[in-house]
């Protein structure tokens, strides 16, 4: 994460463009019904805050979610919109250093 | 623990319990604890997933148990979901569940209550179990389960599969299980209500697992890595397989031993004829060729359940997951792959980790492409046959043969996941449970559930189709040709002169020469036999459709009757060929490189061999694989696709083989 926020406008990113050890806000999501209702059953929908455990990086990445660590398909992270954040509670969110962000490819 | 333990009083059925819970709760565990070996799995009507089902007796309480797969919720478009749902509503066997377990981890309250919710407005009394409380423990965390249970307004008790704490209040909660009241009910309908109620019993949900566990992230950081990862992986399976080869070798021998032991004592105690072969060559023989690979599977899963327990295997997966997914597989399908190099059996048995229907329908199919222990000794023979005098050539053309059969399983999956088995999979969403020290009781339990349904397999179906094929290779039975009748004449002829011989050195002799003629007599009744068998006059038949692989009649036969098993190749063609058989490999390649065919030419030249290798490297010829195949798909259409396609592959390999070795002037 960056050391001082430079916009204070929230911002999202997808999911498989945070790193490790980012914390982020789930804020919206790409995916089908299907997708969108299992990660909703295992815990992860809208408001949700996870940690990245390992960052994507073309590959599959690991979250940490409550207790649950759930590793997640490069195609389905991309799907997934976060806002970044310094605190848990989700609050002053901000791009993470050197990263644009970019809208998640369409579900298929 | 929320309802005091009362008298229980007697009861005429047991309580039929459902148990629901998220996966990796330690809902089998509970499940294994009560039931012990009382369970079994059991297979439901339309569906591709699996329920076992248990009695057992705690506290006076009689309960039968039926332990549902993990879901993270019932209403779900996935095969476990709907097993639940049908579960719930007494759409599987047509009993509804006297009561419902919900079981929640403690670690994970949300999740479990967000099950609870959703199966909640069942119309079925609800107890609740709260698991994994002494991680929760070790987190700081402390969870009231008497605040829960009046939060819930059902019983809840804190019980532990694996250390078998709480498992007797756990039986008094279902007996006093109730319906969730209708005031619960409506109030978990706010959007807020998980959060509400994980506050009210432990402060929130952000404090649950919220610490970093440094064990975990280290361990992650290694198991996950996308190099380190694999080479992990690879170790550890490589450890797996050297543990099944070696540690399976002495049961396995113990097996054949005793079979042939029981099959002996059989032909002694009964009168020769075809009751007698039946029971000899028939039953005892085929299911003593496919029981034998009960110690490998039995390893095989021992080893998967506490790799499994540990929190390994879904590490291994996610690893995996990024090359196989390359291959329209997703990485759990590594584990059935790779075990399929000691036997497709327990390779396609263990398919079972996949959670996606047509992940698994596909890796099932292509399992079998993976060469196996059963196809070394037919490697071996015709390498030698090819290479006898270049020990790396001979080495090549060997892992040749293993990567031929990995590369098509890949090739074919990839296939089928474009076209019969096209659709979209589950995306890879995996669950990563916390590293724990697993339950040998609870491997021990899963190995002993699957031997069963293995050993079921093998005296039910694997048994009828051993006996048939026993039946077209030993019938009709063929009279003893004139020449192996001479011979024995012959031999009679020698005993005599043997009774009479002046010294030891000239007995010594006839006795040799006796021998001799004894064996070359039984090659030719033998031949004889093969040849007039249906399944001997089946392979002359057919023989004009083996012939563009340069197949002659004899090796249409052996190819022909190794559909029952790849290793009886060997021994066929030897009789057929009239050389001996025997335990070195060299003296029968050598022996085999001499047969000629009726016009002179060499049996085995070399592009018959080569494309006969390939045709072995890629056919489907076991048996015991096609019957495992049916039992895991439901269906003799996934069967029957596998002997198809492979067969058909193996074949047009092998004719291009062949044509190209013809090209390169290799007929000789």
């Amino acid at each position: 994460m960056a050391s001082e926020p430079q916009d204070r406008t929230p911002v999202r990113l997808p999911l498989n463009q945070l790193r490790r050890g980012d914390r982020a806000v789930m804020a919206g999501s790409n995916l089908s019904e299907e997708d969108r209702a299992l990660l909703q059953a295992m815990g992860l929908d809208e408001a949700s805050t996870f940690t990245v455990c390992r960052a994507g990086s073309g590959g599959p990445c690991i979250i940490q979610l409550d207790a649950t660590r759930l590793g997640l398909s490069p195609e389905l992270a991309a799907r997934i919109l976060t806002r970044p954040c310094d605190c848990p509670d989700a609050g002053s969110c901000r791009a993470p250093e050197g990263q644009k962000p970019s809208a998640p490819p369409p579900a298929k | 623990m929320a309802t005091p333990a009362t008298q229980p009083a007697p009861q005429a059925v047991p309580l039929r319990v459902a148990m629901v819970g998220n996966p990796n709760v330690g809902k089998t565990s509970l499940f294994n604890r009560m039931c012990g070996v009382r369970a079994k799995t059991a297979n439901f009507p339309g569906s591709t997933v699996e329920a076992r089902v248990g009695s057992a007796s705690v506290g006076g309480v009689d309960l039968e148990l039926v332990d549902l797969p993990g879901v993270y919720a019932v209403d779900l478009d996935l095969p476990e979901s709907k097993l639940c749902r049908d579960c719930l509503a007494g759409r599987l066997d047509g009993c509804m569940p006297d009561a419902l377990l919900v079981v929640i981890d403690a670690t994970n309250l949300a999740r479990g209550l967000r099950l609870f919710k959703s199966v909640a407005s069942v119309a079925r009394p609800v107890a609740v179990a709260l698991t994994m409380t002494d991680l929760a423990q070790s987190r700081g965390l402390s969870i009231d389960p008497t605040r829960l249970s009046v939060a819930l307004g059902v019983p809840c008790v804190a019980a532990n599969g694996r250390a078998g704490s709480g498992i007797e209040p756990l039986a008094a909660a279902l007996r006093d299980a109730r319906e969730v009241n209708p005031q619960v009910l409506a109030a978990s309908l706010a959007p807020n209500w998980v959060d509400e109620t994980v506050n009210a019993v432990v402060g929130g949900p952000n404090s649950i697992g919220s610490e970093s566990d440094k064990w975990t992230d280290r361990l992650d950081a290694a198991f996950t890595h996308p190099l380190l990862g694999a080479l992990v992986f690879v170790a550890a399976m490589a450890l797996v397989f050297l543990a099944i080869f070696r540690l399976a070798e002495w049961p396995m021998e113990l097996i054949e031993g005793a079979a042939g032991a029981l099959g002996g004592w059989v032909a002694s105690a009964m009168p020769e004829g075809a009751i007698s072969d039946l029971l000899v060559q028939g039953v005892i023989g085929g299911v003593a060729g496919t029981v034998v690979f009960l110690p490998q599977i039995c390893l095989l899963f021992f080893l998967l359940a506490l790799l499994e327990d540990t929190g390994y295997l879904a590490r291994a997966a996610f690893v995996m997951d990024r090359v196989m997914c390359r291959f329209g597989l997703p990485g759990q399908a590594f584990v059935p792959l790779l075990s399929s190099h000691a036997c497709a059996l327990p390779g396609i048995m263990s398919a079972r980790l996949i959670p996606d229907p047509k992940d698994r329908l596909a890796t099932i199919l292509v399992a079998p492409f993976v060469s196996c222990s059963a196809r070394v000794g037919v490697y071996v023979l015709l390498v030698s046959i090819l290479f006898p005098d270049s020990a790396l050539l001979a080495g090549l053309a060997f892992a040749g043969c293993y990567a031929l059969g990995a590369i098509a399983a890949l090739l074919t999956a990839v296939l089928f996941r474009r076209t019969i088995l096209k659709g979209k999979s589950r995306p890879m969403v995996l669950e990563l449970p916390p590293y724990r020290i697993p339950s040998l009781r609870s491997a021990f339990l899963t190995t002993y559930d699957r031997a069963l349904v293995f050993l079921k397999n093998a005296g039910s179906v694997i048994l009828a189709i051993c006996i048939v094929m026993w039946w077209i290779s030993a019938y009709p039975k063929a009279d003893a040709p004139e020449a192996a009748v001479a011979l024995e004449a012959r031999v009679q002829a020698v005993a005599t002169q043997l009774e009479s011989a002046p010294d030891d050195a000239t007995k010594e002799t006839l006795a040799a020469e006796a021998d001799a003629l004894k064996a070359e007599a039984e090659v030719l009744t033998a031949r004889a036999q093969q040849e007039q068998s249906f399944a001997g006059r089946l392979g002359n038949a057919v023989e004009p459709a083996f012939a563009p692989l340069g197949l002659d009649e004899r090796l249409t036969v052996a190819v022909l009757t190794s559909f029952l098993a790849r290793e009886v190749f060997r021994s066929t063609i030897t009789v057929l060929a009239g050389s001996g058989d025997s335990d070195d490999d060299m003296r029968v390649a050598e022996e085999l490189k001499r047969a000629t065919r009726s016009d002179g030419t060499p049996l085995f030249d070399r592009a018959t061999s080569a494309g006969l290798l390939v045709f072995f490297v890629l056919a489907m010829q076991c048996l015991p694989t096609l019957a495992v195949t049916r039992r895991e798909t439901g269906s003799w259409k996934w069967p029957a696709l596998q002997f198809v396609w492979m067969s058909g592959v193996a074949y047009i390999a092998a004719w291009i083989t062949r044509a190209a070795v013809l090209s390169l002037g290799g007929a000789a």
